[in-house]
């Protein structure tokens, strides 16, 4: 016979309680994994735009919006590479198109299905390092039929090295796969630079320029000096990047935060209650174990146990129930099928937050349960005793 | 002496006056002895099982334990002393609900930390003493009054303690089922060792005592 025993006991005892209070509990823990996904795979996709091009200077159109390092529409003239290349400290440059495939007006999504870069392929390795990614197939060879494809598409299209495929009317060919952890480049279509502009008609014209400074070259002063230079753009460096966005991300994070507190606060407040109940009803069982010798810690532990108990049963059915909610909403906002995300669970539920959540579930349901635990320590013992139920 | 109290006065307020449950009870209670008190409800019966149990403190007055003056101890020793030294027998039975036969009669070894095993072993014993081998996983709520007693007297020698303390444990039960139980609880005592202090107003128990003390209005005399 142990504590734990007898807190099972207690639970079963109070069946319907006991399944309110765990249902309440799983449907708050549900609510912060599906919205905890999806912030986190929103702050994580921006946060890797950065590490893309650290310690690198974007030069994009003066009034476009821009992501981190991708902007949002707007182009500049190819030729700004050869003004780029008058400028002393550049040690390369790398011209882009970048296109988010949003497709407003058909379907509002917030995550992009898919990203289209366009980049001279022999610069590839430059931007993304391929240390920390696989390559199955080679880099195309033959620049305006060849393609390479993030394994997420290529799993969604079940493409093969090889494979002809029909995008935005041109017949190309997939050289290439490209496997890893990053978020975008899982989802992105990599192509030659030139096949880009005959695709998306940007007639030599580009999205960005990415400008590698010299190793020991003022990354600030380079910037200045582009945007006095050539007035039409803007050149951020990984800094000023930052400031745009790191405010953006500060609120996301306050509001999952926030979320997660006001949830699980309702949700200690709810086990608090009926906790206190289930003690009240049982004054006599405590006032019993009290007169026979049980000790205020077991009290105390017994009370605070059922909690976790209750935190522990419905945390876990909550990250069950949050993982399916957050495959569809990740599905529907992407129309990428729901099989996809589940295939990759633990890219869109990190285990990072499956043990935050876990975490913060039992801590919560420990605390509520110190307010009941502290109300049967109080029970007087001779007049709980004589009390007729 | 197992148990010896001092001028033991225990006084409550009820509104504006002040009410003596226990006034100034003197009482020097030998080993292995089966001692009863007498009287009718309201007398102080069981407030002063309970100062003698260590449940309540008096208002005045001491009591020792085993030649141990339990004034002088805290609350963590008091309780030790009521785990491992005293079994309590209520009226109401006060077996947890949700807790089988067995479990209810392992409880309070498992609180003084005896393994597993042990408890097992000992609730078995200590079922099979009581006449209730075949019933250890029922509930509380499957046995009949007297069942449960014979449950309550088990769990009150689960620790093997030095004295008992029954308040009314006939209270609840039919005049077979109380005899009953009565000669079960003066056969383990004396089998065990075990002094016995019950509190009843039950006149039919008087046989079984070595002592009978009568209380009134908080005052005790010995018959």
């Amino acid at each position: 016979m142990r504590i734990t025993a007898i807190c099972f006991r207690n639970l079963k005892h109070r069946r319907l309680r006991t399944i309110l209070c765990i249902s309440g509990i799983t449907l708050a823990v549900t609510f912060l994994v599906g919205i905890g996904a999806a912030t986190s795979r929103i702050t994580a996709t921006i946060e890797e735009m950065n590490s893309l091009f650290e310690d690198e200077i974007i030069v994009v159109s003066r009034d476009v919006f821009v992501i981190q390092g991708f902007p949002i529409g707007g182009v500049i003239p190819e030729t700004i590479v050869n003004e780029l290349n008058e400028i002393e400290g550049i040690e390369d440059i790398i011209p882009m198109i970048f296109i988010l495939d949003l497709k407003t007006g058909e379907v509002s999504r917030v995550f992009p299905a898919n990203i289209t870069i366009g980049l001279p392929l022999n610069k590839l390795p430059l931007i993304f390092s391929l240390s920390f990614l696989r390559v199955e197939g080679s880099i195309p060879s033959e620049p305006c039929k060849e393609v390479l494809v993030g394994g997420s598409v290529a799993d969604q299209y079940d493409l093969s090295i090889g494979d002809t495929i029909f995008y935005e009317g041109e017949n190309l060919t997939l050289s290439g796969i490209i496997r890893g952890p990053s978020i975008i480049l899982s989802r992105s279509i990599i192509m030659s630079l030139e096949l880009a502009q005959k695709i998306y008609k940007y007639n030599a014209q580009i999205s960005m320029a990415v400008v590698k400074p010299d190793v020991n070259a003022d990354v600030e002063k380079i910037a200045s000096e582009i945007e006095s230079r050539i007035n039409y753009v803007m050149a951020l460096t990984e800094n000023e990047r930052n400031e745009l966005t790191n405010p953006v991300l500060d609120q996301l994070k306050i509001w999952d935060w926030g979320i997660k507190l006001f949830s699980l606060s309702i949700s200690a407040m709810l086990i608090a209650i009926v906790e206190i109940i289930n003690v009240s009803e049982s004054r006599r069982d405590f006032a019993t174990l009290i007169a026979i010798g049980a000790s205020k810690s077991a009290i105390f532990k017994m009370v605070v146990t059922e909690t976790i108990l209750i935190g522990l049963f419905g945390g876990l059915l909550g990250l069950l129930f949050g993982g399916i909610v957050a495959v569809f909403i990740a599905s529907s906002y992407t129309s990428i099928p729901a099989l996809l995300f589940i295939q990759s669970f633990f890219d869109l539920i990190s285990p990072y937050l499956i043990v935050e959540v876990l975490l913060l579930t039992l801590a919560t349901c420990c605390i509520s349960g110190v307010i009941p635990a502290v109300f049967a320590l109080k029970i007087n013992v001779n007049e709980a005793l004589r009390a007729e139920y | 002496m197992i148990v010896e109290t001092i001028n033991l006065t225990k006084i409550y307020r009820v509104g504006s006056s002040l009410i003596a449950a226990v006034n100034n009870v003197n009482l020097k209670i030998k080993e292995e002895s089966i001692i009863l008190i007498f009287g009718p409800s309201g007398a102080g019966k069981t407030t002063l099982l309970n100062l003698i149990g260590l449940i309540d403190e008096p208002t005045s007055g001491k009591v020792f334990f085993d030649g141990t003056d339990t004034s002088a101890l805290g609350e963590n020793e008091r309780r030790r002393i009521r785990l491992k030294n005293i079994g309590f027998i209520f009226q109401t039975f006060n077996l947890l609900p949700q807790l089988t036969v067995i479990e209810n009669v392992e409880l309070p070894m498992a609180l003084a930390g005896i393994p597993p095993y042990e408890q097992e072993k000992r609730a078995l014993e200590l079922l099979e003493a009581v006449g209730l081998e075949k019933r250890i996983n029922h509930l509380p709520k499957q046995l009949s009054v007297g069942e449960m007693q014979r449950v309550a007297i088990a769990r009150a020698l689960a620790n093997a303690p030095k004295l008992i303390l029954a308040d009314e444990p006939t209270g609840e039960l039919d005049t077979k089922t109380g005899t009953e139980i009565i000669n079960l609880l003066h056969d383990l005592c004396r089998e065990k060792g075990v002094t016995m202090i019950v509190a009843t107003h039950d006149e039919k128990i008087t046989k079984i005592a070595d002592t009978i003390y009568r209380m009134h209005d908080g005052t005790l005399e010995q018959l």
